[in-house]
């Protein structure tokens, strides 16, 4: 675990999930995040500000219909991050 | 050791499991431009160009409105369910594949036009329109069927 390629911020469970959602898709708006993860607004707030901190993680507001939208994408950083963090799992699996 | 290493192994494999099932339903999200839209907007394009071809341009207003109202239709599709899916294309080949695209456009018009004009085939125009149509057409269904084999994979 002390490989460099684990990434502890992006290992907790829901944060993990947020980048796996993320990482196919070009854009996903919050509700459909928070729908995938079944978590409550405050909840998936918090763990999306984390990965926004580190610079994983970056949003675009639009407007539909006079409400707001938040939609949120990989960064290149996170991306890379993501990637790294995939095969150091797999290469923990197949160590076994 | 073993124990630990063990723990690890399986949690890593959880968190491998988790990420498999995110990516599914985030790929399953996505949805392939309708068959019936692609068809209409290429049969929109096959009309305008075949119209053009023969000059006639009495329809050519009404036809730019339906096929800008069709594309921006396929465009806002993806949004409307809270997704948009990843180009994989860079900015530089889409670029170059309008730049390919455009030009092909007036070409077919310009084509139609001269075999009408010069060699009085007035079936040209028609024949090229439903050239262009089938040829949109074939994009959206290997679009679909990339979308398919994709789903497909990922599942497995």
């Amino acid at each position: 675990m002390a490989d460099s390629k684990f990434d502890p911020i992006i290992h907790a469970p829901n944060r993990l999930q947020i980048c796996a959602l993320l990482s196919p898709l070009d854009q996903v708006e919050f509700r459909v995040i928070r729908e995938e993860l079944g978590v409550s607004d405050s909840v998936l707030s918090k763990h999306i500000k984390q990965l926004e901190d580190v610079g994983y993680i970056k949003q675009k507001k639009s407007k539909v219909n006079g409400r707001e939208r938040r939609w949120f994408h990989l960064t290149a950083k996170g991306r890379s991050a993501f990637e790294l963090h995939v095969e150091e799992l797999k290469r923990i699996v197949s160590d076994l | 050791m073993t124990e630990k290493k063990h723990i690890q192994s399986k949690e890593a494999q959880e968190a491998l499991d988790s990420i498999k099932e995110m990516q599914h339903a985030g790929i399953k999200r996505i949805l392939p431009t309708p068959r019936w839209l692609g068809a209409f907007l290429g049969v929109l394009i096959g009309v305008q160009i075949a119209l053009l071809g023969a000059e006639i341009r009495t329809y050519n207003t009404i036809l730019i409105i339906l096929i800008v109202i069709m594309a921006v239709a396929i465009v806002n599709k993806n949004k409307s369910v809270g997704v948009t899916e990843r180009i994989m294309l860079s900015k530089r080949n889409v670029i170059i594949g309008l730049i390919c695209i455009i030009p092909l456009y007036f070409l077919a018009i310009i084509s139609g036009q001269y075999l009408k004009n010069h060699f009085e085939y007035a079936w040209a125009p028609i024949v090229i329109g439903t050239i262009i149509t089938i040829g949109f057409w074939s994009l959206i269904v290997g679009a679909h069927r990339s979308y398919n084999n994709k789903f497909k994979e990922d599942k497995s």
